[in-house]
């Protein structure tokens, strides 16, 4: 290799008989077959007398090689050396792990409670699986799960937690584990074998969505399920045959885990072609058991020693030793729930309402939030394909007619049933019916396959939606020589358009619909998974608007075929008019086409005008991108679209004109996007109160009409931006250094996240250093967007002016990207933190909207609220524990306390609790008279730290963890040491920026430090510390 | 703090350096990779691995690689950055990626590819910083979960990119992208190697 060589590196070029030097000569039953000049002795021969040792020839052999030189099989890829693992390093080799599983006593008494709990927790395990997670990382680390299978039983006999050689007991906990636990865990068993089938079956992408590999474990696969059906009823029935031997909470705990297994068995087990929409009894009956399992959970005792990876040490598996997934019980619930309902919503699509209405179900199903689970895609595919092939309900044909019919309304000859039965080739039907079977075909192909796409997850969506187009594409090219064909059969007569004669086309212009519908969501979709960066909003929405413009001429003009009075010259065997019905429905849907793509326009537009002006007004922050070229990347973006035909690429110099619109002014552009978004508010506002019927949603009406209210959410939020910067403008204060926008996707629809211009507030920031009670001074800090800072205990940020309020409330979070507050007293400490919006609170009851967490502490009392925006307020006590939505962890011992939480799934450090993911993380650790705090945001990731030592007054270190703050994700650091109950010594490593200090400037009294760093050593942060500045200001 | 030195990759002295580069990257990685992902790098593609030392220690490592993606383009791919975690946020990591690029860009590159967690805002901001674009998101593309972006530098544009394949009277890079094989690289790209890397030092 060219790279290699000019390294000064030698590729070793060897011949394959030298490799033999190399090889020891055994190879297992499973090995290449190896060349024939090769004298490899075949397995079976291979006895221990042909092994030599060859550990010194190849240390002999290695000796030789010079440093940089590497013997290498051309052929060993990235792939494989990615794969390889080294022998004897722990992270690398399962086989180093304990074999904790050895010594498992699955029969060890348990306590009832310990049942219910490691039930619960395997159900978290099959539901993470479920979520995309492996067995081995799941489910396979139940020891329990384990005993049962690794002596890999075919049947329900063998399947047991007796151990090879382990005695029968009758105790009351050992009947327990065998009458409950045993079929509790053989039901999930063979549960995930059934989804394993059901996934395998359908197109769900691998490792992606999914993750199938049972690493060589039989999942009970010849087990039938009604033998575990009935065992599971055995379970039931032994448990009313206890008495009074356990309470009624923990019966009834065991009651409803074992009904809704044997209900989830018979769920997956089930025949999806057998279904029909009155078949939901099982899933309602699923999700009734599954409020049991939720409504009982509370007996539960967890068993953690019933889990644990050691088993990757024998799973046939080829990845290093990998953590257990770390499911929560509340996550496992819902979306178990979620799981149900949507299971048997899906059945909703056997009443085959006409083909719109189907697709239409596809795509709102796949817009839930969140999206439905792998293995219901799975089953809605199954559903669906079992009712398109034979003898389904809806034939391909069928479904593409209605299709055709619906959108198009074609000449009824092209669809007439008749057809198929004229054998004259003369006859000109023999010819339509040639025709419209290579129809059938060709387009029936594409579109059963845009089904099974909507079923995909989003990102895959948007990337097959890239390839499909061009499928399309093609496909309308030869449709329209079929509909030109055609013609000569059906002797249309070519109607008055705009632009002159012309002829219906309705195989191609259905196919061109669905094209141009595809090129929309791929935009969409751009959006949506937050591909495109806001500086280039305003280019994508105006592709947005111009492929939904196209549709928009292209439903007009098959509205003008579809209205036209038709009556075929050739049918004259055939009198009657055409169906007005038929045509009152094509005419009725091409109308609602209409009026969603007008309202998508017209949102589009909005957006267009807003983003364009708020890029001119320096209101989007575009990097610097000292590589490659805004062509180069426009090249890039537009990649998918370049190769389609109709409509095209438009050249880069064009495009940034058209989008930049110079030739409009800024507060014309903006009075653009205001009556753009108006008008747009007005069609969602018409599309949400349609009748189902007319919006073709019949079969998912409520996800439809939600749709559209989210819609007219971002109509009005573009409206809302629009103002403020109209005002701003006027006013003369529309200028990067009075006004911050940020991009809301919470609260909008997904395509069409509004931007909120927020005024900054000229909110001068009070750093006030207290000693106590006593304040000792105060410090402004201006421009708190371009602030670097660092909070230090004791120091607390305050709005001045007259907005100046008592040390003791907590302080409004100065800024938008601000994350902290922080007061300290001697023995009391309150930390707030929070983003900027949040409205002030008393410490003790702090419940902003988007606190991030709060934390109080009195003496050796501390209560940590943390949340997130959804989160209720949480008790003033200490709260500890893992819950999706906690952002942070708490550890309390007596007169200490440990507060971490972390960015997911990171390991802990030294006296630290972990917890979930997407922490916003703080690190506490406290003694009587020694606290720091460490408050990252963003991606941080927060270590243990140095043990400080009591009479140490230094930072830490000035390393990673504690300086380099980012505006956007101010990280906060504090250290504080109470000497005695008087004095706090504070150190400052560095407060912020000295160029920014320069620009300081004074207000009243205050010292302003707009920025400057501040390297302290001593006690106290004098006024000395911000030149010339009098900053000291004593109360 | 004393001066940085950038410095290339030198594979006469691989005991040593070798060594260093492993430790740097392996610290935070939740799976180490094994000696052969190194030298798959190293030894194909030193030339593009740029070292920052600090006094004689390694503390910022970047390692790619440029080959002919699927018969098309030629394409450059940052398979590993990392960035001792006290030198982070000084713009270290940004010096790596510009010197891997601009090594790239004379050996002909036509585009640099990488994934990044979509989490990984740090690593996003340098990346875009310096021109990159999301390309395409990879739904749980990494092994904790999370999805990545698909970041693209283009360097050439497509026709520049079409002349070279009828100079080599390939063709196929003119066509759209099929299928890929998005996982080979699974677990090159850390999901960790980014983090605390500052977009204010970018």
């Amino acid at each position: 290799m060219g790279e290699a060589e000019s390294n000064g590196v030698n590729h070793l070029a060897y011949p394959a008989e030298d490799l033999e030097r190399f090889t020891i000569k055994e190879k297992g039953p499973n090995s290449i077959p190896a060349p024939a000049t090769s004298p490899i002795i075949p397995a079976s021969q291979a006895t221990m007398d042909s092994f030599r040792d060859v550990t010194a020839e190849f240390f002999d052999a290695s000796e030789k090689l010079e440093i940089g030189q590497l013997i290498k099989d051309p052929y060993f890829t990235l792939l494989q050396a990615v794969g390889a693992l080294e022998i004897m390093d722990p992270k690398m080799d399962s086989g180093m792990l304990l074999a904790e599983y050895e010594s498992f006593d699955a029969l060890q008494p348990r306590l009832p409670e310990e049942v219910v709990g490691i039930m619960d927790q395997l159900l978290c395990h099959e539901m993470a699986w479920h979520a995309g997670s492996a067995l081995s990382q799941t489910l396979f680390t139940s020891l329990y799960i384990d005993r049962l299978l690794s002596s890999g039983p075919s049947t329900l006999a063998e399947a047991t937690f007796q151990g090879p050689h382990g005695k029968k007991t009758d105790t009351p906990e050992a009947q327990l584990l065998e009458n409950v636990l045993q079929p509790f865990c053989v039901g999930l068993i063979k549960c995930c074998c059934h989804v394993n089938h059901q996934i395998l079956t359908e197109q769900i992408y691998e490792e992606e969505d999914f993750v199938t590999q049972v690493y060589g474990v039989n999942l009970l696969e010849e087990v039938k399920s009604g033998e575990i059906v009935a065992l599971l009823e055995s379970a039931l029935s032994w448990l009313e045959g206890t008495g009074n031997l356990y309470s009624e909470e923990i019966r009834n705990a065991f009651k409803y885990r074992l009904l809704l297994r044997k209900s989830l068995v018979l769920v997956f087990s089930g025949e999806t072609k057998e279904w029909s929409p009155e078949t939901t009894d099982v899933w309602v009956t699923s999700l009734e058991h599954v409020k049991g399992v939720e409504e009982t959970s509370r007996v539960g005792r967890a068993v953690p020693a019933a889990f644990s990876i050691s088993v990757q040490r024998k799973l046939a598996s080829q990845v290093p030793p990998r953590a257990m997934v770390n499911y929560p019980f509340r996550d496992a619930i819902s979306d178990l729930m979620r799981f149900c309902a949507e299971g048997k919503d899906i059945l909703k699509i056997l009443d085959f309402e006409g083909s719109t209405n189907l697709v239409n179900y596809f795509l709102n199903f796949m817009t839930r939030q969140p999206s439905p689970s792998p293995y219901i895609r799975s089953l809605l595919q199954s559903v669906f394909f079992g009712q398109v092939e034979n003898p389904g309900k809806f034939p391909i044909k069928q479904l593409l007619y209605d299709d055709l019919k619906e959108l198009c309304y074609p000449a009824d000859i092209l669809l007439d049933p008749q057809n198929d039965l004229v054998e004259a080739p003369q006859d000109p039907r023999f010819e339509i019916n040639k025709r419209m079977n290579w129809f059938i075909e060709r387009a029936g192909k594409s579109f059963l396959e845009f089904f099974r796409n909507i079923c995909q997850n989003r990102s895959r969506l948007r990337r097959t939606l890239c390839h499909s187009i061009l499928d399309w594409d093609s496909l309308q090219v030869e449709a329209e020589e079929v509909d030109s064909e055609l013609r000569q059969f059906t002797n249309e007569e070519a109607t008055m358009t705009a632009n002159g004669p012309s002829f219906a086309f309705p195989l191609s212009s259905w196919v061109y619909h669905y094209k141009l519908r595809q090129m929309e969501w791929i935009m969409l979709l751009g959006f949506e998974l937050e591909v495109f960066q806001t500086h280039e909003f305003a280019g994508m929405y105006w592709y947005l608007q111009h492929y939904t413009r196209t549709r928009i001429s292209h439903i007009e003009r098959m509205l003008q075929f579809a209205n036209r009075p038709t009556p075929s010259p050739l049918l004259e065997r055939r009198k009657e008019p055409r169906s007005n019905q038929a045509q009152a429905k094509s005419l009725s849907l091409l109308n609602f086409y209409l009026l969603e793509a007008a309202g998508v326009q017209e949102l589009a537009g909005a957006m267009i005008s807003l983003f364009t002006a708020l890029s001119r007004l320096n209101l989007l922050k575009k990097p610097p991108q000292p590589f490659s070229s805004d062509a180069l990347r426009y090249e890039v973006r537009m990649k998918p679209f370049f190769t389609i035909g109709c409509p095209e690429v438009v050249p880069f110099e064009d495009f940034q004109s058209l989008v930049g619109d110079q030739e409009m002014e800024t507060p014309e552009l903006l009075e653009m996007a205001s009556e753009s978004a108006t008008d747009a508010k007005r069609n969602f506002d018409q599309l949400s109160k349609l009748d189902a019927r007319i919006a073709r949603v019949v079969l998912c009406e409520e996800r439809y009409r939600t749709s559209m209210r989210e819609m007219m959410r971002s109509c009005i939020g573009v409206g809302v931006a629009t103002a403020v910067l109209s005002k701003a403008l006027q006013e003369g204060k529309a200028s990067p250094e009075l006004l911050d926008v940020q991009i809301d996707r919470e609260r909008y629809h997904p395509s069409f996240p509004a931007p909120k211009i927020v005024v900054k507030k000229r909110q001068n920031l009070k750093l006030i250093f207290a000693s106590n009670t006593t304040i000792v001074a105060t410090v402004t800090i201006d421009q708190p967007l371009r602030f670097n800072q660092h909070v230090i205990d004791g120091w607390v940020f305050q709005t001045p002016g007259n907005d100046q309020r008592p040390l003791h409330q907590v302080p409004r979070s100065p800024v938008g990207n601000l994350r902290s507050g922080l007061q300290q007293h001697a023995h009391n400490l309150h930390v707030t933190t929070r983003n900027g919006d949040t409205e002030r609170a008393p410490p003790t009851t702090i419940k902003p909207l988007y606190i991030g967490a709060a934390l109080e502490q009195q003496l050796h009392n501390l209560s940590l609220a943390p949340r997130n925006g959804k989160a209720q307020h949480r008790p003033a006590t200490v709260h500890v524990g893992p819950a999706v939505d906690i952002l942070a962890g708490i550890q309390q011992g007596p007169n200490a306390l440990h507060l971490l939480g972390i960015d997911g799934g990171v390991d802990g450090g030294a006296s630290v609790h972990v917890l979930d993911a997407d922490v916003d993380a703080a690190l506490v650790e406290h003694h009587p008279h020694h606290l720091h705090i460490a408050l990252y945001s963003g991606q941080a990731r927060v270590r243990s730290r140095p043990q400080q030592s009591p009479g140490e007054t230094k930072l830490p270190a000035p390393d990673g963890e504690v300086q380099g703050c980012v505006a956007d994700y101010v990280r906060s650091c504090a250290l504080a040491q109470g000497v005695g109950d008087q004095i706090l010594h504070i150190h400052v490593l560095r407060l912020v920026r000295r160029e920014a200090c320069q620009e300081g400037r004074r207000r009243g009294q205050d010292c302003v430090v707009d920025g400057a760093e501040v390297v302290d050593s001593g006690l106290v942060c004098t006024a000395d510390q911000f030149p010339g500045e009098a900053g000291v200001q004593t109360f | 703090m004393p001066e940085i030195i950038y410095t290339p990759y030198d594979a006469t002295q691989e005991p040593r350096q070798l060594e260093a580069i492993r430790t740097l990257i392996s610290t935070d990685l939740s799976e180490p990779y094994s000696i052969y992902v190194y030298r798959y790098f190293l030894y194909q593609w030193g030339d593009l691995c740029y070292m920052a030392m600090d006094e004689g220690t390694m503390i910022g490592v970047v390692v790619c690689k440029l080959e002919t993606h699927r018969g098309g383009p030629m394409r450059g791919y940052i398979a590993m950055l990392a960035v001792r975690e006290r030198y982070r946020g000084k713009g270290i990591a940004t010096n790596l990626v510009k010197m891997a690029i601009k090594a790239m860009i004379e050996r002909d590159a036509d585009e640099v590819a990488l994934e990044t967690e979509i989490t990984n805002t740090a690593a996003m901001r340098l990346y875009e910083g310096l021109g990159f674009l999301r390309s395409k998101r990879l739904h749980r593309y990494y092994l904790n979960g999370n999805s990545a972006f698909r970041l693209l530098l283009p360097l050439k544009s497509q026709q520049q990119q079409g002349q070279r394949c009828q100079d080599h009277g390939h063709d196929e890079c003119c066509e759209h992208e099929h299928e890929e094989h998005e996982h080979e690289h699974e677990s090159v790209h850390s999901s960790d190697e980014y983090e605390s890397v500052h977009s204010s030092d970018v």
